[in-house]
């Protein structure tokens, strides 16, 4: 098709053109993220954006100013290390069940689930937090059917403290339902790295007397990590763009950090939360209704999650590298 | 490896079973005791979900971890004296599991140091403390109950790989039976087929001796039609946006994106992907804001007419931003779909098209573009199912949907209506909230009902365009 290097033929300027377009989105929406969130930076200030105390005007105490992002940024890190950490070894199981099963239908039935189970929207897991995960939170994370009083007078505890009493929003709860929303997208992925493993080194290993657990740890895993590495981070990337089963099982609002800084259980809302949290939208009056500052604090959440996503496609990319040239020699 | 395995991968299945006629005694009798460790194992392994679902249950846990016990010790007991190796495993386990039934016995009821915001009871424990302990007591024990063997050491992994996945899709069947089960009994032609109102009306009375007066009639219905035409209406909208350009990218990246040009569009594609959604949400809101008081506000915002008959502009956006904005997200599905199909056409067939003398127009028109239709269906249906079910792109411009559903009126879908019925005002709240998990359902038949189609779509279309 390149006969005429010259001239280009019509198809092939007419797609570049429809081509373009997405490009010339991205610069755009990057622009417009940028653009709203200068002003954060020049009327609120970076020392207080990295602070460690939130309010929004939906908070029990609003104290105005109080735009610290760092609770909500450690609560993504929290909330994308919880999922991660439960839909990673899931998917590889899956992967290998599929490849490694010595039957064809079972491989065959798990394979069809999970593209299916890939359609279902993540406001349908929000709801599924709503529906049985609270009530599963409620009725097992909360006290033994005593009431609060008797809690509260039980020795050993400290004086009342808002964070003991039973809430059933939590950075575990949100963990679950995004590795859950996680696993049918990168089950695929981990199956394409674990099946384009080339079939010689596994019949070499098997030939030379590995049995097939050996084989399947020393030979295809290794092989499959460069597959099975780009997977996870595009795991990494969903869980931290969440919002919606952020809004449903943690909540929109994080205002401090949590007490010991590994705590799942206390409901600290990563970045998209908060930024939804200080816009509002409709629910709030319209898109005019947000204040100025919380506006473009919003925005500014944005900023840091783009800067974020950013940096784990970098690291990706560069771990991915080293990774390829030990397996090249 | 462990060092039986490898014993046994040297000498092989028949030597082992040679060496079991020479000495059956002790032989079997760890075999008969990992046997039994096995089954105690994929008792602990099965109670594990079951305490966590049924914090009863719990009760078992302690008898259950003490056979446990018993038996590996049992079990370390024999392979120590056979001299083979293993027994340290059995050992480990054991102490695990007399370590769990002390921590389980001197746990306290409450456990507040870590300042947990509940307190978390015995079951999550013990749920914890059986699996944990009994997942390796159970490949332990089909290891020896099956000799040691290299092939036996394959089968001790088994649980290893197949309970994580039937957790997981027993975990999705249930959730999805509880959604269904919720939102069922609520499902009614009623429901569907009236539109969301809560609105004031100024209507007019007559007093008994015939005098006229105007009052304010309160329109309360609580239904779902506007939320339902306007999910077909991103659908349709946001595939008819998004087609063209994803085609045409997918088009390039295919037959000329070998250069600089096509390394670009394929990183922004991919990172379109790769943005958070609420990026997306954020630019919407920022295109409306911008939009609000401009002469485009009709239909970018989107418009309704109040009670007075004067016509508002909607405090948010209208379908036709709602779509542009969701064309984005879906780009990147039908680009790569398309790429997929075109690469995947046979080169002797483009080939002996151009020889025959026919142009490249014709060429991508007669033969790439019917060869890659399979796979641009199945994107197009994919990105339909997506744009249904993506909330929060649209979350901070979407309205109740009560002043109708045409283009430029205000964007709202079943997906936004079950966020707006948890979070909205508490008059929606009291009209709608009983109907989120009908709406849930709704969404849930809709998205995996396209998920379906597009699977069978796909294999259909190939059969006709394909002739495979």
């Amino acid at each position: 098709m390149h006969a005429v290097r010259s001239r280009p033929s019509g198809p092939h300027v007419v797609s570049l053109i429809l081509a373009l377009v997405p490009v010339l989105l991205v610069v755009g929406i990057v622009a417009i993220i940028v653009a709203e969130a200068l002003p954060a930076m020049r009327e609120v200030g970076l020392p207080v954006l990295f602070s460690t105390k939130f309010s929004n005007r939906f908070s029990g105490t609003w104290t105005r100013g109080e735009y610290g992002l760092l609770p909500s940024l450690w609560g993504t890190v929290l909330i994308a290390c919880v999922a991660m950490a439960l839909a990673f070894p899931v998917s590889l199981a899956m992967g290998v069940f599929i490849t490694e099963s010595p039957w064809a239908w079972p491989a065959r039935v798990l394979e069809t689930i999970v593209a299916l189970f890939a359609g279902i929207p993540p406001i349908l897991y929000g709801f599924m937090a709503l529906l049985v995960a609270k009530a599963f939170m409620q009725t097992n994370f909360t006290g033994v059917g005593l009431p609060q009083e008797a809690i509260q007078a039980l020795p050993g505890l400290p004086p009342w403290n808002p964070r003991i009493l039973p809430r059933e929003n939590s950075v575990l709860l949100g963990g679950v339902l995004l590795a859950l929303l996680i696993i049918p997208f990168i089950a695929p992925l981990i199956l394409d790295a674990l099946r384009n493993v080339p079939q010689s080194l596994v019949e070499g290993s098997l030939a030379l007397g590995a049995n097939r657990w050996l084989t399947l740890r020393r030979i295809i895993v290794p092989s499959a990590l460069p597959g099975i590495m780009s997977a996870v981070t595009l795991g990494i990337l969903k869980a931290v763009g969440d919002v919606m089963v952020v809004a449903f099982a943690v909540g929109m609002l994080a205002e401090s950090m949590p007490a010991p800084l590994w705590d799942p259980f206390e409901a600290t809302t990563p970045l998209t939360g908060a930024a939804a949290g200080l816009l509002g939208g409709m629910l709030d009056g319209g898109i005019t209704a947000a204040p100025p500052l919380d506006r473009t604090v919003a925005f500014f959440a944005g900023l840091m999650l783009l800067v974020l996503a950013f940096a784990i496609l970098g690291l990706a990319s560069y771990l991915q590298r080293l990774v390829l040239r030990r397996m090249t020699p | 490896m462990s060092a039986a395995a490898r014993q046994g991968l040297r000498s092989g299945r028949s030597a082992a079973q040679t060496k079991s006629k020479a000495g059956r005694g002790t032989r079997s009798l760890i075999q008969v005791l990992a046997g039994l460790a096995g089954l105690v194992a994929l008792g602990c392994v099965i109670a594990g979900p079951v305490i966590l679902l049924n914090p009863g249950a719990e009760a078992a846990a302690l008898p259950l971890l003490g056979f446990l016990c018993v038996l590996c010790q049992g079990l370390w007991m024999g392979l120590y004296l056979e001299g083979r190796d293993g027994a340290w495993r059995a050992a480990a386990i054991a102490a695990a599991a007399f370590g769990a039934i002390l921590l389980l016995g001197a746990l306290p009821l409450f456990v507040t140091g870590l300042q947990l915001n509940a307190v978390i009871r015995h079951s999550v424990f013990s749920a914890l403390l059986l699996f944990c302990v009994g997942m390796p007591a159970l490949a332990l024990g089909l290891l020896h109950g099956f000799g040691g063997t290299p092939h036996a050491e394959d089968i001790s992994h088994y649980p290893l790989i197949v309970a994580p996945v039937l957790l997981t899709v027993a975990v999705y069947f249930a959730l999805i039976a509880k959604i269904l089960a919720d939102g069922l009994p609520g499902l009614h032609w009623n429901l569907v087929s009236t539109a969301f109102s809560d609105l004031t009306w100024p209507t007019k009375g007559f007093m008994s001796d015939g005098w006229p007066y105007w009052y304010f009639n309160p329109i309360q219905n609580a239904g779902l039609l506007n939320h339902l035409k306007g999910t077909l209406n991103l659908m349709a909208l946001t595939c008819l946006i998004a087609a063209p350009f994803g085609i045409g990218a997918g088009l390039y990246l295919a037959e000329y994106g070998q250069g600089r040009t096509g390394q670009t569009i394929r990183l922004s594609v991919s990172m379109l992907r790769g943005f958070s959604l609420l990026i997306l949400g954020l630019a919407a809101f920022s295109v409306a804001t911008a939009t609000f008081s401009s002469p485009v506000a009709r239909i970018f915002n989107g418009y309704y007419y109040d009670s007075f008959g004067e016509v508002q502009t909607s405090q948010g956006g209208s379908f036709i931003t709602g779509a542009l904005v969701l064309a984005l997200l879906v780009i990147p599905v039908i680009t790569r779909s398309t790429e997929e199909g075109c690469r995947a056409l046979p080169p002797d067939l483009k080939e002996g098209s151009l020889a025959l003398g026919a142009s490249e127009t014709r060429t991508l028109r007669r033969v790439v573009l019917p060869w890659a239709l399979p796979n641009i269906v199945t994107g197009l249906i994919l990105s339909a199912a997506e744009a249904a079910g993506s909330v929060a792109v649209i979350m901070l411009i979407a309205g109740r949907g009560q002043y109708g559903a045409g283009l430029t009126q205000q964007v709202t879908s079943l997906a936004y209506f079950i966020y707006d019925s948890q979070f909205g005002n508490l008059g929606f709240q009291k009209i709608m909230k009983p109907y989120q998990g009908t709406a849930a359902v709704l969404l849930l038949v809709l998205t995996m009902g396209l998920g379906m189609v597009a699977l069978l779509i796909k294999r259909w279309l190939a059969r006709r365009f394909r002739g495979a």
